[in-house]
């Protein structure tokens, strides 16, 4: 029966339930025009992956958070801008792009210009939990810091089993923060 | 029969503890909302394919046809959902739900070893049958063009036939490779003519 049970974990754990994005212009809100802003290029030298869940319910981090006027798009990347932010997204895929350490997802939430706190995520009130690399981080979600590699996970308004990892594109050598 | 509720109560329990991965981790379910083709990230398609490929789900979502490809190449291409990879089919029912709240019609994934349809809560048994009898090419191209078939086929199958746009001819571009060739060339005759203009004048001034 043990034998059954250790079954049924493994099948389960690796059977991956599948998340509907959520409808509407809160799950998606639409990059910003970055406060601060430098001119260098786009791509950064360390990746970390950020998703966020607001009712159970995928909230997209949009292409060019961080990128600032005018954008330049292909299909759904950007691949030139104005200039750009310590953190910064190019494809809708929640891979945010930066160059050096010491840099926090509340850097990353200023350059989107949207709210992210401890009862706050977007236009979305109440607590917030915060996960990294699997394990649940505590505290200010803002001060987690942006680390080569990492998978973040930020959720407000109900529990969705985060993810333990992310397998980034491979590119170039890049040292680990 | 204590024992057999105990373990019942345990398996019960791990099922519980058991935390299976959720989406969103894949990064074809963020491109495919917007765009009507996912391709890999390694650039193993050439571009011209990729062109192809992107054209005839063009036409055929005009044609009416409406459906969305994506082209797993890798498994870097499913980012946190890597227990999908090699499973065309599973992963065209789970990115099916996951953008089904911007689009519920048919879906079709194709990976090195075969294709997967979903059509969001409709019976897709005859589609993944037929996609199922289409061998996939190797490699980037292979893979393309293989697509390009299971997109004519599903198309046709529905009464819509579609033929992939032809490849544009690439102008050659100028590349810095090229201006730095250009730059040498004209900093060479001008030498040369430097050179030539100096031996004529010597030559003048040299007494008969």
């Amino acid at each position: 029966m043990l034998a059954a049970a250790t079954l049924a974990v493994s099948l389960a754990a690796t059977a991956p339930v599948p998340t509907p994005i959520g409808v509407g212009p809160r799950f998606a809100p639409p990059p910003r025009v970055p406060a601060a802003c430098a001119h260098g290029p786009l791509r950064g030298r360390y990746r970390a992956h950020v998703e966020l869940f607001a009712l159970r319910r995928v909230a997209l981090l949009p292409p060019g958070i961080g990128i600032g006027l005018p954008r330049e798009i292909r299909g759904a990347r950007v691949v030139a801008g104005g200039c750009r932010a310590p953190a910064r997204t190019l494809d809708p895929t929640g891979v945010v792009e930066f160059d050096r350490a010491g840099l926090t997802v509340g850097d990353l939430f200023a350059a989107w210009r949207m709210p992210l706190g401890v009862r706050r995520l977007l236009s979305f009130r109440g607590a917030v939990s915060a996960w990294v690399d699997g394990r649940r981080r505590r505290g200010d979600p803002r001060s987690i810091p942006l680390r080569d590699g990492a998978e973040i996970v930020l959720e407000i308004g109900g529990y969705v089993p985060p993810h333990s990892f992310y397998v980034f594109p491979p590119r170039g050598r890049a040292r680990r923060l | 029969m204590t024992r057999l509720a105990a373990a019942a109560l345990a398996l019960v329990a791990a099922l519980a503890l058991a935390a299976p991965a959720l989406a969103d981790g894949d990064p074809a379910s963020d491109f495919l909302l917007t765009q009507k083709v996912f391709l890999p990230f390694d650039d193993a398609i050439p571009k011209p394919l990729q062109g192809q490929l992107a054209g005839l789900v063009a036409a055929s979502n005009k044609a009416g046809y409406p459906i969305r490809v994506a082209v797993i190449g890798s498994s870097y291409d499913l980012g946190s959902i890597q227990s999908l990879w090699k499973r065309p089919r599973k992963y065209s029912q789970f990115l099916g739900v996951e953008i089904s709240f911007a689009y519920k019609g048919p879906l079709l994934v194709a990976m090195p070893n075969g294709f997967g349809f979903n059509h969001f809560r409709q019976d897709a048994k005859a589609e993944q049958a037929l996609v199922a009898r289409i061998p996939v090419g190797r490699g980037g191209a292979g893979m393309a063009r293989s697509t390009m078939t299971a997109v004519q086929r599903l198309a046709a199958a529905h009464g819509v036939h579609v033929v992939p746009p032809r490849a544009a001819v690439a102008a050659p571009s100028r590349t810095n490779s090229d201006r730095l060739h250009l730059v040498i060339g004209i900093v060479v005759l001008l030498v040369l003519a430097a050179t030539a203009r100096l031996l004529i004048h010597r030559r003048r001034r040299r007494p008969a």
